[in-house]
């Protein structure tokens, strides 16, 4: 019996270190990225198959109408991994790439084809997010005093008037937005004079492949208003006058393994239909990539979108709602060079909201770019509703860039999105929780705009430099007292050491021991819309 | 409190504490980079993970004559640690050190004979085991960021009792001794239990949930004519309990 014993036992852990899921890997579908080698003009002829605005965007910003990147994935290629893989189901133009589901017998057969570049796994982890399901409205439009004070803070914060003042309402932009579902956009009132115009272009619900997506998450109703919603005749966001491309890419509950499928299809799908902006508040973090992936380069949701601004599209995406978790930092495609990544600030305090996630990327670059309120007023669809995240502060952003891009039709998208930067109330300074800061809309309409004055002295001594605030300007005792001063250490290397945020409550703010810092690093200070930087 | 004390002490404390809160500056944010974005070398998906997990898991398998039990009522409760090694994204080795506690409820019925053939109103074997389990895991979702993910374990344990008892219940009609009606026994360090036994593992996991199956491959019960003489019906050993078990786990990460 002991022999016995001894045998099985021996068998078993022979069998389990040898074992693989054979069985399961063999009968259990996959989904996977199929990228070819190569691929042909054809018959694409790229007057039929893009909008006149997409001909548009490229001619302005200098791109090329026909380019390989926009040619279709080679037919045969595609039948012929059809022909072996259980199902296809969307080819990427941009990366010359079509998404199966497959068995690995299939995708080792498929691997082996000479036109095969590679076979990648897709990414397949869900999460859960919001859920709202759409029902038809009796809106409740009645807001409290304290919801119509942030209704309003929101764009004002933005300096709304200047642009509006001047009737700059995002007129012939033409926004697309990525969501989760747009339940009531074709009845909420919120949306009527988007309606009215006919300015929503088209729609596409790239999970069920059907035009309608207004249903599902009330996520996408939420975001859009906060770009372009009008309620009782108050503005939620600023592109009030914008067209719109909306799109389904998110299940809104669980993700059905193909998010990003159908992120990639959005998004050449907008190109083609002729966006200029994107509004894109998902982001992919720990499910899917450790804080080392976030360099712009990893995820292929990032390529892409760094792909739909070499098309001249103005990409702005949600840093992340994961400052107060472990990740901390943006999530991808935030994370991508050319997209314009949007951090939250509070209502309240007016800096950093805690959730909004931090940047730098992982290979330090700054992110977030820019900020907006990371809590606001939305149009839900049975009524106006608060709601918290940077979901809504990139679409706040992406009202303002409509309309300051609107000031300078003949700038690339590149151009503006270094513009938005500029156009942030810290420019130049920056952190990594607030980029430039929020964007104000004075730089793009008063564009002779004189200076800001010296707020405060930097005296500096053999052994220290201090900050000393303007006595004749503030008065810290009185109405002045708790204002922000925000100050950073840059390294040699370019990229921040520390970084703070102080309420001042003396006049004599800062006293820093030059003995503390490397040489050749800068202590860069700001207060006031004023910015003066030492290097030690 | 007299006046010099009041004006000597406590008023200048007072000013002293008021002027420093308006003096004072507020760090709203602070962050300090090289700090914080460090490469993190720790996690679920790293090269080593750590974590509590609590189970409980139920008999499954079948019953012998002689030792049938009440199914429902035969559980294992567990609370250990796991640490796996990642030896690749598809593949890790891992460790599970534990204590639990295995309770079989005997069913009463004609032709019992575990641990003999008295018919009581409740009667149960309990065994406190630590044990070490080894296993191999395969992930089913090879690219993940810093999270367990789906996976497969398959491994083996060994389990070795350091305490075992068997316990009777029994109501008395009328009372009985010292006047009480109600009669519990319980009798410790079982003669009949061998020193250790070893099981088979299987998990499958969904990140930090987990269904088990557990399948013991060793005897529970010793084999020795002399241990059970006493019965005069041949017995040279008692019917082995179900080997199999069925239950769920938390992981606690």
């Amino acid at each position: 019996m002991a022999y016995q014993m001894r045998t099985s036992l021996v068998l078993l852990v022979i069998f389990s270190l040898a074992w693989r899921p054979l069985g399961y890997a063999q009968s259990n579908l996959e989904k996977y990225w199929v990228f070819f080698t190569d691929k042909e003009q054809g018959a694409f002829d790229p007057y039929a198959y893009f909008d006149q605005k997409a001909i548009e965007r490229r001619v302005k910003s200098n791109i090329p109408i026909n380019h390989p990147s926009d040619w279709p994935v080679t037919f045969s290629y595609v039948d012929s991994v059809a022909a072996v893989a259980t199902k296809t189901s969307h080819a990427s133009r941009w990366f010359n790439a079509l998404s199966i589901s497959a068995t690995t017998n299939q995708v080792e057969t498929i691997a082996a084809f000479e036109f095969v570049k590679a076979v990648e796994p897709m990414m397949v982890i869900s999460y859960p997010a919001s859920m709202v399901m759409a029902e038809k409205p009796t809106y409740k439009s009645s807001i409290s005093t304290a919801e119509m004070k942030l209704l309003m803070k929101q764009t004002a914060r933005m300096e709304a008037d200047a642009f509006h003042d001047k009737n700059i309402r995002g007129q012939g932009l033409r926004i697309a937005i990525f969501d989760a579902g747009f339940p009531s956009v074709d009845v909420n009132p919120a949306f009527e004079h988007i309606r009215a115009a006919n300015r929503i272009i088209k729609t596409y619900d790239f999970l069920s492949k059907k035009e309608n997506v207004y249903k599902h998450s009330a996520h996408g109703c939420n975001v859009l208003s906060c770009i372009a919603g009008i309620i009782n005749g108050q503005r939620i966001g600023l592109a009030t006058e914008a067209e719109f491309l909306l799109a389904r890419t998110e299940s809104g509950m669980f993700e059905p393994f193909s998010e990003e499928e159908n992120w990639l299809a959005a998004v050449e799908w907008a190109d083609k239909n002729g966006a200029d902006l994107i509004n894109s508040s998902l982001g992919y973090t720990n499910n899917r990539y450790f804080t080392s992936d976030m360099d712009g380069k990893t995820s292929l949701v990032a390529r892409a979108a760094n792909m739909a601004a070499r098309k001249g599209i103005l990409v702005l995406n949600a840093a992340g709602n994961d400052g107060s978790d472990d990740w901390k930092y943006q999530g991808t495609p935030a994370d991508a060079d050319s997209v314009l990544s949007v951090g939250g600030i509070d209502f309240n305090t007016d800096f950093h909201i805690s959730f909004s996630s931090f940047g730098p990327t992982s290979d330090k670059r700054m992110k977030p770019n820019i900020c907006a309120l990371g809590v606001a007023m939305v149009a839900g669809p049975k009524a106006m509703e608060k709601a918290y995240g940077t979901s809504f502060a990139s679409p706040l952003a992406t009202g303002f860039a409509a309309c300051a891009w609107q000031t300078d039709r003949e700038a690339t998208n590149m151009e503006m999105f270094k513009k938005l930067e500029q156009s942030g109330e810290f420019y130049p300074y920056f952190d990594y929780a607030h980029g430039f800061g929020v964007p104000q809309a004075s730089f793009f309409v008063n564009k002779s705009a004189e200076p800001v004055a010296s707020t405060f002295e930097m005296n500096t001594s053999n052994f220290e430099v201090s900050i000393e605030i303007d006595k004749a300007q503030f008065d810290l005792e009185g109405e002045d007292a708790g204002a922000m001063l925000f100050y950073h250490i840059e390294n040699t290397k370019g990229y921040l050491d520390k970084y703070y945020v102080i309420a001042v409550r003396t006049y004599n703010v800062l006293q820093l021991n030059k003995a503390d810092f490397k040489k050749g690093s800068t202590l860069r200070v700001h207060f006031k819309g004023y910015t003066k930087s030492y290097t030690f | 409190m007299s006046t010099t004390y009041v004006l000597k002490i406590i008023l200048p404390l007072l000013f002293a504490v008021s002027v420093g809160e308006l003096m004072g500056q507020s760090v709203l944010l602070e962050e300090d980079v090289n700090a914080d974005t460090v490469e993190v070398v720790k996690g679920p998906n790293k090269r080593v993970f750590s974590h509590m997990y609590l189970g409980v898991a139920f008999a499954a398998g079948p019953d012998s004559a002689g030792s049938r039990i009440n199914y429902g009522k035969s559980f294992d409760i567990t609370i250990g640690r796991r640490t796996k090694w990642k030896i690749s994204s598809f593949y890790a080795l891992g460790l599970d050190l534990e204590y639990h506690m295995s309770a079989f409820n005997l069913a009463q019925e004609a032709g019992k004979l575990l641990p003999n053939d008295s018919v009581h109103d409740s009667e149960r074997l309990k065994f406190h085991n630590l044990a070490a389990g080894f296993y191999n895991r395969f992930s089913l979702n090879t690219r993940r960021g810093n999270y367990i993910g789906n996976f497969i374990d398959l491994g083996v344990r060994l389990d070795v009792p350091i305490l075992s008892t068997h316990v009777t219940e029994d109501e008395l009609d009328r009372a009985g001794y010292n006047n009480g009606r109600d009669i519990k026994t319980k009798t410790t360090d079982l003669r009949f239990i061998t020193d250790f036994n070893y099981s088979g593992y299987f998990r499958l996991g969904f990140n930090k949930y987990v269904l088990t199956a557990s399948y013991r491959l060793s005897d529970l019960f010793i084999s020795d004519s002399n241990l059970y003489a006493k019965y005069g019906n041949g017995l040279t050993k008692y019917p082995e309990l179900p080997a199999l078990s069925v239950g769920v786990q938390l992981g606690l990460h």
